[in-house]
């Protein structure tokens, strides 16, 4: 078979038909010879042209391979595959293959010569075999056809092959992994993939970008020809709190999508998709799952605006001026904020005094809601309502929400990503409207070693929930933890079992007047606390036992009871036992002034009342 | 220098001098504070912590200097 296409003679010599008669009129010659040049340039052009675009299927155009398809008898719709559009290159493959099957005798070499000729590259060939029962003609590819080849091997059958004669295709991507002659596996078939004429290897691969809180993804396949742009993924997030939502993006060039991740905390990603392959198939691609943590350094609260004018929080850090940005409920990351030279926030957005705005405050490790000027209380006219969270690095929380007499609300898992905070001291002092601690607000700040003051004055808290402080183990001082909290009436048991390193309770639950109760061995776990100043002074309703609250038999460590148990009225037990287990108190005055149910108040020394 | 009494009484620690060593080096353990041996020394009976010490315990407990101390009697 002849790969040769006979040349087309095209070009024109009018000049030939002058006689000589007229080899002087020069006016003659003139015409013929602009005649020629005329056929030359239009007659010329247009039969190659017409040769290119048309006759020769090797590079016709659409066109001319809409007229070769009529001849040929194929059609450029895809079956099975409604809507695909074949580029041209696709469209010369399918013509040529049909009309090497229709002139083929299928013998092997001449079909070899055919498929060596069409599909044969640089990296590999193709060959075709045959198993000499007339079962089949098996086509062999030592690579990967690319995608648009392999629709049309896939969808058309247009490949070479005798009559009642099956087609097999095998393509060898690798070799297979095995022993002995076959390659086998231990007397069994070889690792191989079987050698499918297409096996698109998709996959996903996703990573978490901490610095920017960007997830990023990419969609890649074993095909680098296709295109992997548009296609939508969507992203199944898991929160290590149970949470679930999703999210969706579409790629862009080169399979690439990110998505950004607003809020702190440890999340399982899984991101799906539904990919429709070149050979119109739908293959379902799922990434392995990522697990990551994001802390976004800031916080997010609910602030009721009453002066637009006056500041909205404040920063200790000063080199975050510009660098923080503030989302006000809309979604946008703003820099609409100006900050003094005192470090006070405010906003420049034209906020209406009465309303009540979600803010959200990024990379900023040093903001807080409380400012003073050393005489006053806070400065913030603008109150915090509700803290939904605080998240980042920061060791330091004291001070945070003081004299936020509006709060009411502390979100769940506020607190949850912050765990380096070592000190929470006035963290809530003066919170006068706080009915609520959520449960294991601490839970995640393992490194707190400074609880002094933390809710001082939080004079509507209601209760304080069990094991609040139970993953705190390196706490030192309580001190003034509870003082003037008035509407609580008992302690949970073992609040403070799991703070064996605390030194001082001084004043934990003093001037506490509606404390009905307290548990038994409250402070027995911690064995080298030493203060316990007025530890329950004032606790005019406290009707426990004091020999209840210190059951043991010794408390050799305590030395300090300053006005510990002064004006607890209705607190029971005898007061003399208590002093006996306490042996080295150094300062017990007024310990006992005004307990005056205690058994023994009249035989209790006057040193100590 | 600074005297281990005046640190304990910055922060509210109200035990031993040894018992706060022992302390200290609990939050060393635990990644809170960072010293050696060398940031703790002795004179005369008396303890002294470094200043790079001095100025991680205060940090760690928050530089609340101002508020005055209260006694409530």
């Amino acid at each position: 078979m002849s790969t040769r296409i006979p040349e087309i003679e095209t070009s024109v010599n009018l000049l030939r038909s002058i006689i000589w008669q007229y080899d002087t009129a020069e006016s003659v010659k003139s015409i013929i010879s602009q005649k020629n040049e005329w056929y030359k340039k239009e007659q010329t052009k247009f039969w190659d042209s017409w040769f290119r675009d048309v006759f020769d299927i090797r590079t016709a155009n659409d066109f001319g391979l809409e007229i070769w398809s009529i001849i040929l008898g194929v059609s450029f719709i895809v079956p099975d595959c409604p809507g695909k559009v074949l580029t041209t290159e696709q469209k010369r493959l399918i013509c040529r293959l049909r009309y090497y099957q229709l002139i083929t005798r299928c013998t092997i070499p001449e079909v070899n010569e055919i498929t060596m000729n069409l599909f044969a590259t640089k990296d590999g060939k193709a060959y075709a075999l045959d198993p000499n029962d007339m079962s089949c003609i098996m086509y062999v590819f030592t690579e990967q056809p690319a995608s648009a080849v392999a629709l049309i091997l896939a969808k058309y059958d247009l490949l070479p092959r005798p009559a009642t004669v099956g087609l097999k295709y095998r393509v060898i991507r690798y070799v297979p992994f095995g022993f002995g002659q076959y390659y086998q596996n231990f007397e069994n078939a070889p690792f191989w993939d079987g050698g499918a004429l297409v096996n698109y290897a998709w996959r996903i691969n996703l990573s978490f970008d901490t610095d920017n809180g960007v997830l990023h993804g990419q969609v890649g396949s074993s095909d680098s020809t296709i295109d992997l742009s548009g296609i939508d993924v969507t992203l199944f997030y898991t929160k290590s709190t149970g949470e679930t939502f999703t999210h969706d993006v579409t790629t862009g060039a080169d399979g690439l999508f990110t998505d950004p991740v607003s809020n702190s905390g440890t999340y399982t990603v899984i991101a799906k998709t539904q990919i429709f392959t070149p050979i119109c198939t739908t293959d379902d691609v799922e990434s392995r799952p990522l697990t990551f943590t994001y802390i976004l350094p800031g916080a997010e609260v609910r602030i009721r605006v009453t002066d637009p004018a006056a500041p909205i929080f404040h920063i200790k850090t000063f080199t975050e001026a510009g660098n923080f940005t503030i989302d006000y409920g809309d979604g946008v990351d703003s820099k609409d904020y100006t900050v003094d030279s005192l470090g006070l926030v405010y906003s420049t957005r034209a906020l209406v005094s009465g309303t009540v705005y979600s803010i959200k405050i990024k990379r900023s490790e040093s903001c807080h809601f409380y400012y003073t000027n050393g005489k006053n209380g806070s400065l913030f006219v603008n109150k915090v309502i509700e803290i939904i969270s605080v998240s980042g690095t920061r060791t330091d929380m004291s001070y945070s929400f003081t004299h936020c007499d509006e709060l009411v609300t502390i979100q769940n898992g506020a607190f949850d990503y912050l765990s380096n905070v070592t000190t929470f001291e006035y963290a809530f002092y003066g919170c006068s409207s706080l009915p609520v601690i959520p449960d294991n607000l601490f839970k995640y700040c393992p490194r707190v070693v400074n609880f002094g003051y933390v809710f001082l004055s939080c004079s509507k808290l209601q209760y304080i929930p069990a094991g609040l402080f139970d993953y705190n183990p390196l706490v030192s001082t309580f001190r003034f933890a509870f003082r003037l909290c008035v509407l609580i009436k008992t302690v949970p048991v073992g609040l403070f079992d799991k703070n064996t390193l605390v030194t001082s309770f001084a004043v934990a639950f003093g001037s506490c007047p509606g404390l009905l109760s307290i548990p038994g061995g409250l402070f027995d776990k911690a064995p080298l606390a030493t203060d316990f100043s007025n530890v329950i002074q004032g606790c005019s309703a406290l009707t426990a036992d004091i020999n209840d609250i210190f059951p043991l038999a010794s408390y050799g460590a305590i030395k300090n009871l300053w006005y510990a148990f002064e004006g607890c009225q209705k607190i029971k037990g005898s007061g003399l036992s208590f002093i006996n287990k306490a042996p080295n108190v150094t300062d017990h005055t007024k310990t006992f002034s005004g307990a005056t149910s205690l058994s023994d108040y009249n035989q209790i020394p006057t040193s100590w009342k | 220098m600074k005297l281990l009494k005046e640190i304990k009484d910055a922060i509210d620690y109200q035990q031993s001098d040894d018992n706060f060593i022992e302390y200290l080096r609990v939050l060393n353990v635990n990644g809170i504070l960072i010293f050696n041996d060398t940031d703790i020394s002795e004179v005369n009976g008396e303890f002294f912590a470094s200043e790079n010490l001095y100025g991680q315990i205060i940090s760690v407990y928050g530089d609340n200097s101002q508020e005055e101390e209260i006694k409530i009697g």
